[in-house]
């Protein structure tokens, strides 16, 4: 499935995302930072790196996602790339930056776990919140790499429906970016989805479960996206 | 490296609209070919098919007899330049260089910092606050410093001055002595850039209209030139492409071949038969199809 040709798209576009991601973190750690020093609003506790930088990190992805269509693909066919190899690289790149992007700031979340014993910080810090979840750092470190891969192949969904077939349609790819993001909720955020009509909520039952979900409803959005990019022609 | 491409009865459709039509031909390996076609004529549609852009609606697009859409192996071994829209591209031109010689097998880094010398190209400067004439060289240092087995040049001189199309055409002819390839030349300059071609193409409203070599182009037709009223008289039944005059001498470009008996009359009358502009005959066998 990969060739070396996929391998050299895969280690150019992880490099372009690594560059994008160091500018991203280091806003979003100086806000984070402003406000544990500085507008921390008293002496509640508030939340750590990882908890702070979940929701962001999970928009970056979907722009990322959403660039993706307009600043690979034409790219790469023009530099003799197949579409296939283009295809397996960007979603080898994407999975490596999702690890990334999931380490980063479990690492940074980590550190401040062993700061915040040493009392540097003005105000408590939950950062203990991440490691005494259900299953502990791993289950949230799963759930958030699981995450960020799906919100960044919806951008990409997104993305390939402009490009492939106009704004008109693309806002179908919206609205089915919406379905996604309505079935990623219902997995990953118990009492707190949009599609409250379906009987129960699989995180509360069983956390192999919705990891096991969110990998299918990922490999259907792979799946999607190699057919959508096949045979797409290339815009000039 | 030499490498041959074959189209074979293709057809581009976009909805109701013909881009090309039932077009076969084949573009021989370690020759310059120069395609010229009036705006809308089809070349840019007829060159993205051959580097797998998009998929022909019929026929065939391929590279020593392999198909070339969705093939690797072919793919790799064709670059295509073009008018790209940089206007969004704020990576700095060298960037862009590292990026194809990361791609590209072939790819020569000196060769490729020779021509940005030769074309003062400023590397450091983010591509889309480039002028248009060095967006243009930067997109050649690109597509010669690939050195793909296949390049496709569809009109990349734009916004370029005089002396940086001199200087391009000059290293297409030094590079395909040293590393010959198929080169496809896309122009509207047909007579600045006709000294360069080994074939020519000429298209029009998606039809193939002439194919061949540029030595042959001689025998389509002929300039004659002499004493305006001998020059009349002589080319008074032939299909005439251009005529110039000056004081009393004339110079009429005909379509058509001049047989040996025609020639020993004009020689007669003092008159001088010289090659056929490909402009001339560019111009007139489009307005003839149209």
């Amino acid at each position: 499935m990969t060739s070396i040709r996929s391998m050299k798209v895969a280690t150019a576009v992880f490099k372009e995302m690594i560059r994008w991601s160091l500018w991203f973190f280091s806003i979003l750690l100086a806000i984070h930072l402003i406000r544990v020093f500085w507008l921390n609003g008293g002496t509640a506790p508030i939340e750590g790196f990882f908890t702070f930088s979940q929701y962001s990190t999970s928009i970056f992805t979907l722009v990322l996602g959403i660039m993706t269509a307009y600043t690979f693909m034409g790219r790469h066919i023009q530099q003799g790339v197949s579409r296939r190899d283009s295809f397996f690289g960007i979603s080898l790149a994407a999975t490596g930056f999702a690890l990334f992007l999931t380490v980063v700031p479990l690492a940074i979340n980590g550190l401040q776990h062993l700061l915040a014993k040493a009392s540097i910080f003005p105000v408590a810090l939950d950062t203990a919140v991440v490691f005494e979840s259900t299953a502990g750092a791993a289950a949230a470190a799963i759930g958030l790499f699981l995450n960020v891969l799906t919100y960044f192949f919806t951008g990409w969904l997104i993305s390939i429906g402009y490009y492939r077939f106009r704004w008109i349609a693309g806002f179908g790819f919206i609205a089915l970016s919406f379905i996604v993001f309505g079935l990623n909720d219902y997995l990953w955020k118990p009492g707190n989805y949009t599609l409250d009509w379906l009987p129960y909520e699989p995180f509360e039952m069983d956390f192999w479960l919705t990891v096991l979900g969110s990998v299918a409803m990922l490999l259907v959005l792979f799946l999607a996206m190699r057919l959508l990019t096949k045979r797409v022609p290339i815009k000039m | 490296m030499m490498t041959a491409v074959q189209l074979n009865h293709v057809t581009l459709k976009f909805k109701k609209f013909k881009a090309l039509e039932d077009i076969s031909l084949t573009l021989e390996a370690g020759k310059i070919h120069g395609l010229i076609g009036r705006n809308g004529a089809g070349k840019t549609s007829l060159l993205s098919l051959i580097a797998a852009f998009r998929e022909p609606t019929a026929g065939e697009v391929s590279v020593d007899g392999a198909f070339v859409f969705e093939n690797p192996e072919k793919m790799e071994q064709i670059a295509f330049i073009y008018d790209k829209d940089y206007k969004e591209e704020t990576e700095k031109a060298k960037k862009l260089i590292a990026l194809a010689s990361h791609y590209r097998p072939h790819f020569d880094m000196g060769y490729a910092e020779h021509l940005i010398k030769r074309f003062k190209l400023p590397v450091d400067k983010p591509v889309n606050k480039l002028s248009k004439g060095m967006q243009s060289a930067l997109n050649v240092v690109i597509g010669l410093a690939s050195r793909a087995p296949v390049t496709i040049f569809d009109e990349a001189y734009l916004g370029m001055d005089a002396p940086a199309r001199e200087i391009f055409y000059k290293e297409i002819l030094i590079d395909q002595e040293e590393h010959p390839r198929t080169f496809i030349l896309s122009t509207h300059l047909v007579s600045e850039m006709d000294y360069l071609f080994d074939h020519v193409i000429i298209i029009d409203q998606g039809r193939l209209v002439l194919n061949e070599p540029y030595e042959t182009l001689e025998a389509l037709g002929a300039s004659v030139t002499g004493a305006a009223a001998d020059v009349d008289a002589f080319t008074a039944t032939m299909q005439r492409l251009n005529e110039q005059q000056l004081g009393g001498t004339k110079s009429v470009m005909v379509y058509g071949e001049l047989g040996e008996t025609k020639r020993q009359e004009a020689h007669a009358l003092g008159l001088e038969i010289g090659p056929v502009s490909l402009q001339d005959l560019f111009i007139y066998l489009t307005e003839e199809a149209n």
